[in-house]
């Protein structure tokens, strides 16, 4: 497992390895709720997801370097049900100062995301 | 009037106009990021002015009974967040139609005018109450 910081931990998100891929997991409970009735993700909490991974992707890559996030920009696409809720990030480009990125979180059929996110991050090396 | 998720963060309303709303998040050690910076995560950011997007939304349609879900959102930070600063974010309606909602805000972590992130962010309407 990955430590993902505590405002991760506060989340119930972890992040692990697996085949060679990084991967988010954030268990459902029901202070990830926004709208209530019925249950949905905040979508806060989706955002977290996706921020955690897509850091977590870009510190694989560079592991040496200070990193800042720049910019997230998100597209929620279903509602979040009162599930587990998984995510992975893919490089898109590992510049010489910025590194994009993109997120993708789902939860019973990752062929049905809920959210997708494009992360930009700031390389400060040395 | 605060939701779980809200509530589990901290988060608190502080102000709210005709069209727009304010929310605050004090610094704790549960918030922060990265293991020992002490800063707030940036993505609490992102929860506190999706909320205050939903608080301007209920000012702006007093009276409407429909709800609003995020269709989407951006956040560009332009500065880190200090160390053990909580963060006040507000966020205007800019324009209200049948369908979506267009909104914009911006995060300070002390002074209004040095902030720390601008938000934009698109609702839709959802057809239940």
């Amino acid at each position: 497992m990955i430590a993902a910081g505590a405002y991760a931990e506060l989340l119930g998100i972890r992040v692990e390895r697996r085949d060679g891929r990084l991967r988010a997991a954030m268990a459902f409970t029901p202070d990830l709720v926004g709208r209530p009735d019925p249950p949905r993700l905040h979508g806060g909490s989706v955002a977290g997801l996706l921020e955690t991974i897509g850091l977590a992707v870009a510190r694989s890559a560079v592991p040496d370097a200070r990193l800042s996030l720049l910019a997230t920009s998100i597209d929620f696409l279903r509602g979040g049900q009162p599930h587990e809720t998984c995510a992975e990030a893919e490089i898109v480009k590992l510049g010489r100062r910025v590194v994009n990125i993109v997120a993708t979180a789902w939860q019973d059929d990752r062929g049905k995301p809920i959210a997708q996110a494009r992360i930009s991050i700031l390389i400060a090396r040395g | 009037m605060l939701g779980a998720h809200a509530r589990a963060l901290g988060l608190r309303f502080v102000s709210a106009g005709d069209d727009w709303a304010e929310y605050a998040l004090d610094y704790r050690d549960a918030l922060a990021a990265a293991p020992d910076d002490r800063v707030i995560a940036t993505s609490a950011i992102i929860t506190m002015m999706d909320n205050a997007c939903g608080m301007a939304l209920r000012m702006i349609t007093k009276g409407d009974a429909r709800t609003f879900a995020t269709l989407d959102l951006r956040i560009d930070y332009h500065r880190a967040v200090r160390q053990e600063q909580g963060v006040v974010g507000r966020a205007r309606c800019e324009r209200l139609t049948e369908q979506a909602a267009f909104l914009r805000g911006s995060a300070h972590d002390g002074d209004p005018k040095d902030p720390v992130a601008s938000f934009v962010a698109n609702f839709m309407r959802t057809d239940a109450p």
